[in-house]
């Protein structure tokens, strides 16, 4: 029995909104002495400053599907490297790095079609404390670059899609856990194959295909391949949780999920799910 | 105020409850959304494959309306003989009936683990026009006839240089996959740039990188040549089209060619060799083509897999020409028809060429 269907998934969904919401509570409507006990703290520990250099690592699965060119799925397993830095203080945070991943995936319907993925992004992120425990902030990815090789195949042998995404984020802590919550605001987006062509879709359709285009890097970012999308025609999504072993140490699930149409009800969907292991160095 | 006392048992149990159960609720609703978004099963019956098939070619395929191609009746004689339990290689065969009905030589099926595939032969009914050895011997490597240099890659190769006893300039090129810098393409400009004609060997040439032939096309022009119009597919429906004016901009060298050029052609002569050509159409006083028609393949392609594992690639544009002309695809006749003769001794098209150019 399917148990992931379409109404299935909103009723175990709410629940958890719920109880979330009432957890928060609970843990930001603090009693009115140990407000004022915090505000001392506050005071004595505004100069309090933290630089932290974290890697991470650990195991990937992703999904693809372009149904622009076709009609199943490809999964794989590949292998997520994630570095960084974080300025810290008591009100925010601010961090940068460099998130990849290497891996191969299969179609779902059959042994033939392969491909590598090769994808990775560079982000700055910046978080403020609204409460002790919740952030908002929003992270830029500065470039985010996904690379798919088909085997086998001709003019479509590479899927790829280069992006400049601004995202809202959200951070929440409970204990010795954090939850992270990335929705993507806008973006401008390179996305290729089109419906027809190895061609960014809006080349082709505005008419300006060209058989002396430039090859190579300068076609992955030249800014006239690129097209806006906002958060009502293009999902962006990422999110995660770390269970604290130690100051240095957590233990992460995230998952994210892209997808756009550039023709209507032909999407483009990709996503990661990924176990991993993350070590902050402090000084 | 206040509202909430966290310590009571009450929240305490639903602090736990929050983070063990909550966890695994969100990863769980996080599977149910994929799974709206995913359409990751489709069935791989015989039936469910022939529909993908041929809804891929009504949508995707550029040429119907040209080539006046009547897909829905091919679809529905074809699909009166599906049965879900025919054996593979049967199925192959009345589902590849739909790809040699677009009688295109883009558009192909291959099943890779049965070895098997669906092509038009170019060829069919046409004579030679070329006898590699000939060439080989009594132009290529002749060191008394010819003074060439090479870029060999494999089976792909360029030569360029010139007949010494004419004068004339000799360029061929085999392959459009042929890996050739931008310096090394400006060197052979530099090499011939004395010769008073040059003769484009392209037989034999079946495509590969139109941007490369486009490249080693811009040398042969002084100023913007307007070439025609691309129809690109960008949607499903019939009318889904939108035009890309095709034009051909000189390259940017002080070594440009301008001067008489013949272009060597047979019905090899495909894809990006054909785009090569039909760049420079309308420079028919300076540059004309000589041999046998070409095979066309003037639309470019898309390719991808079927839910099964089949292979399929499509002609996605179609290409019209200068005078409007949007028959182009199944190849276009020389400026100067050649055959080639029988003989050992000589290769009657660069004969004609070279007297041509004298």
């Amino acid at each position: 029995m399917n148990l992931f269907t379409k109404n299935t998934g909103f009723v175990f969904f709410l629940p958890v909104l719920l109880l979330f919401s009432v957890n928060l509570r609970a843990q930001t409507e603090v009693p009115e002495h140990s407000q004022l006990m915090d505000n001392t703290k506050e005071k004595d520990s505004t100069s309090q400053v933290t630089h932290s250099i974290y890697g991470e690592l650990g195991g990937n699965y992703s999904y693809f599907q372009d149904k622009e060119v076709m009609n199943f799925a490809y999964t794989g397993f590949g292998t997520k490297l994630n570095l960084g830095y974080m300025y810290k203080t008591e009100t925010y945070d601010i961090s940068s790095g460099l998130d990849a991943i290497l891996g191969g995936e299969s179609a779902t319907t059959n042994s033939i079609a392969e491909n590598t993925l090769i994808s990775g992004y560079i982000y700055s992120k910046y978080m403020y404390n609204i409460y002790p425990n919740l952030a908002i902030g929003a992270q830029w990815n500065l470039i985010n670059m996904n690379v798919r090789t088909v085997n086998e195949l001709g003019n479509n042998d590479t899927h790829l899609m280069v992006s400049s995404d601004l995202l809202f984020s959200s951070s929440y802590s409970h204990e010795d856990f954090i939850f992270s919550l990335n929705l993507g605001l806008f973006s401008f987006v390179n996305e290729f194959n089109a419906f027809g062509f190895k061609a960014p879709q809006n080349v082709i359709t505005d008419g300006n295909f060209s058989y002396q285009l430039e090859k190579g890097l300068s076609l992955f970012l030249s800014p006239e391949y690129f097209s806006f999308k906002h958060m009502f025609n293009h999902l962006l999504l990422n999110f995660s949780t770390y269970y604290n072993f130690s100051d240095a140490l957590q233990f992460g699930y995230l998952w994210d999920i892209r997808r756009l149409s550039e023709v209507t009800n032909y999407p483009l969907t990709y996503g990661n799910h990924q176990l991993t292991l993350k070590y902050n160095l402090t000084f | 105020m206040k509202l909430l006392n966290t310590n009571c048992f009450f929240f305490k149990v639903i602090n736990k409850f929050t983070l063990i159960f909550g966890v695994l609720f969100l990863v769980f609703a996080i599977f149910s959304c994929e799974k709206l978004l995913i359409d990751s099963e489709p069935s791989t019956s015989n039936t469910s494959i022939f529909e993908e098939y041929t809804t891929l070619v009504r949508e995707k395929y550029a040429m119907l309306e040209p080539k006046g191609i009547k897909l829905d009746d091919s679809v529905a004689k074809y699909r009166a003989l599906i049965t879900d339990d025919m054996a593979n290689s049967s199925f192959f065969n009345v589902v590849s009936q739909i790809t040699l009905g677009l009688n295109d030589a883009h558009s192909v099926l291959e099943d890779f683990e049965a070895k098997r595939g669906a092509y038009i032969d170019l060829r069919d009914g046409y004579p030679d026009a070329i006898n590699s050895e000939v060439l080989l011997e009594k132009y290529i490597n002749n060191s008394s006839r010819t003074s060439l240099k090479s870029i060999i890659q494999g089976k792909d190769h360029v030569y360029w240089g010139e007949f010494k006893a004419e004068n004339i300039g000799y360029i061929r090129v085999n392959s459009w996959d042929v890996k050739v810098l931008d310096s090394e393409i400006e060197q052979i400009y530099i090499d011939i740039k004395n010769t008073k004609g040059l003769i484009f060997d392209m037989r034999a040439n079946g495509g590969g990188d139109p941007l490369l032939s486009a490249k080693f096309a811009s040398y042969l022009i002084d100023e913007t040549v307007e070439a025609g119009y691309e129809e690109f597919k960008t949607g499903p429906g019939p009318k889904d089209f939108t035009k890309s004016n095709i034009k051909l901009n000189p390259a940017s060298s002080t070594n440009k060619y301008i001067k008489p050029v013949i272009i060597l052609t047979n019905r090899d002569v495909y894809s990006a060799s054909s785009t090569f050509i039909y760049l420079l159409e309308p420079i028919k006083d300076r540059i004309q083509t000589l041999g046998q028609k070409t095979g066309g393949g003037t639309g470019s392609v898309s390719d991808g897999y079927l839910s099964n594992g089949w292979h399929w690639s499509l002609s996605i544009s179609n290409f019209v020409d200068f005078n409007g002309r949007d028959d182009l695809d199944g190849g276009v006749d020389p400026d100067i028809s050649i055959s080639l003769k029988k003989s050992t001794s000589e290769d009657s098209l660069i004969e004609a060429a070279i007297n041509k150019l004298k």
